[in-house]
């Protein structure tokens, strides 16, 4: 018979053994990006880090786990949102009426293919607008985000330019998610095109009527209902943008990686 | 650090004061009731929102005109103690969830960005 200790040392470990493997893609800061998850381990309460995070008190910082340094952080204390656990599962809600987490400008996220990808769900059904839940500055002008589509309630990827909203170039998912159901969003951008998967599932790739200059710092962050009408809120599990290219097993080990936060079976 | 959840509406009119208010008493207060509300979402604002946690000190002082005041001479916020009295008592300051604020008062969110 195997020693109890053996099989304890053989037993996989896989959450933590996939985030190594996803901290590995950024190659110790090669790569631009960022990559959070929410917990105990990586939200403080305040900005600057001092007070470490509990469970139903705000989340004020939250320390980017891929060794760029971006760490989002809110000053605002009314903006922050509160850490929730629930069923082992940690997560960042989002009120939908002023929280947003953000990080300090870095270089710019253009030059190849930036990825995004977040695991999140809703916490309302009627959405105030379209609103990216998970943004980043992609050029001078444009930036890029994953999120959910007014009323008809849809998963979403867009690029935008952030002061011509008619230049907006989005791809929505099929099917309208459901309020408290996390799923897992990505998104592919490229200066000229824009693809989206959800939960694992191809919803197709558009070409960007405006295709994304060159130049320009990155911003990374959490965001929150932008819009008239009623609230929108949602929960973050984890998220993650990089700016390289991902081949098919890659993008499926850090959707694996947030499919494990959030319980989303792909 | 604990900390005490506030749903905070201020009419539109106290919005400048309330927030110069905020921002003295404490640097977490600036950036504070930047979103509007509204009965129509044709808008304009009728009132500005914040919800989430404030320290507890400053709940307190957000429900009792002589505390706020005397938070704010502490801060250094040049207020009248007339106007605090005028702050708390048109203010709604609830414990509620946002949308259960926005309900009860018949209110929807208006003037914030729009990404549509």
């Amino acid at each position: 018979m195997m020693p109890i200790a053996a099989m304890r040392m053989r037993r996989p470990a896989p959450a933590a053994s996939l985030e190594s493997q996803v901290i590995d893609l950024f190659g110790a800061g090669t790569y631009a990006g960022a990559m959070y998850r929410a917990g105990l381990d990586t939200v403080f309460q305040d900005d600057a880090g001092a007070t470490p995070g509990a469970v139903d008190q705000p989340g004020g910082r939250i320390l980017d786990l891929s060794g760029n340094v971006r760490h989002q952080t809110q000053t605002t204390a009314t903006a922050r949102p509160y850490l929730r656990e629930s069923g082992g599962r940690w997560y960042l809600e989002f009120d939908g009426v002023d929280d947003f987490m953000v990080s300090a400008f870095a270089p710019s996220m253009l030059g190849n293919t930036v990825h995004l990808f977040m695991a999140q769900n809703t916490t309302a059904g009627a959405y105030a607008s379209q609103v990216l839940n998970f943004c980043v500055r992609v050029g001078n002008t444009h930036y890029a985000g994953l999120g959910v589509r007014q009323s008809t309630n849809a998963v979403l990827a867009q690029v935008r330019e952030a002061a011509a909203p008619p230049s907006t170039t989005r791809i929505t998912a099929g099917g309208a998610v459901t309020p408290g159901v996390p799923h897992v969003l990505h998104a592919a951008v490229t200066p000229t095109a824009i693809e989206l998967d959800l939960d694992g599932a191809s919803q197709g790739s558009t070409a960007l009527s405006d295709p994304v200059g060159t130049g320009g710092n990155a911003s990374i962050g959490f965001q929150t209902a932008f819009g008239n009408g009623p609230l929108y809120g949602y929960s973050a599990y984890g998220a993650l943008a990089i700016r390289r290219d991902l081949t098919t097993d890659q993008v499926a080990l850090v959707s694996a990686w947030l499919a494990s936060l959030a319980g989303v079976s792909l | 650090m604990s900390w005490a959840h506030r749903n905070i509406f201020v009419p539109a009119d106290l919005a400048p004061l309330a927030r110069m208010l905020a921002a003295g008493l404490s640097p977490a207060g600036a950036g504070m009731l930047v979103v509007g509300a509204s009965p129509t979402t044709a808008g304009p604002a009728t009132y500005f929102i914040s919800s989430g946690p404030i320290q507890p000190q400053f709940a307190a002082a957000i429900a009792d005109p002589a505390l706020l005041y005397e938070a704010a001479v502490a801060a250094g916020v040049m207020v009248t103690f007339e106007d605090c009295v005028e702050l708390v008592s048109r203010s709604d300051v609830s414990t509620d969830a946002p949308r259960d604020a926005l309900a009860r008062l018949g209110l929807v969110l208006v003037d914030v960005e729009a990404h549509e």
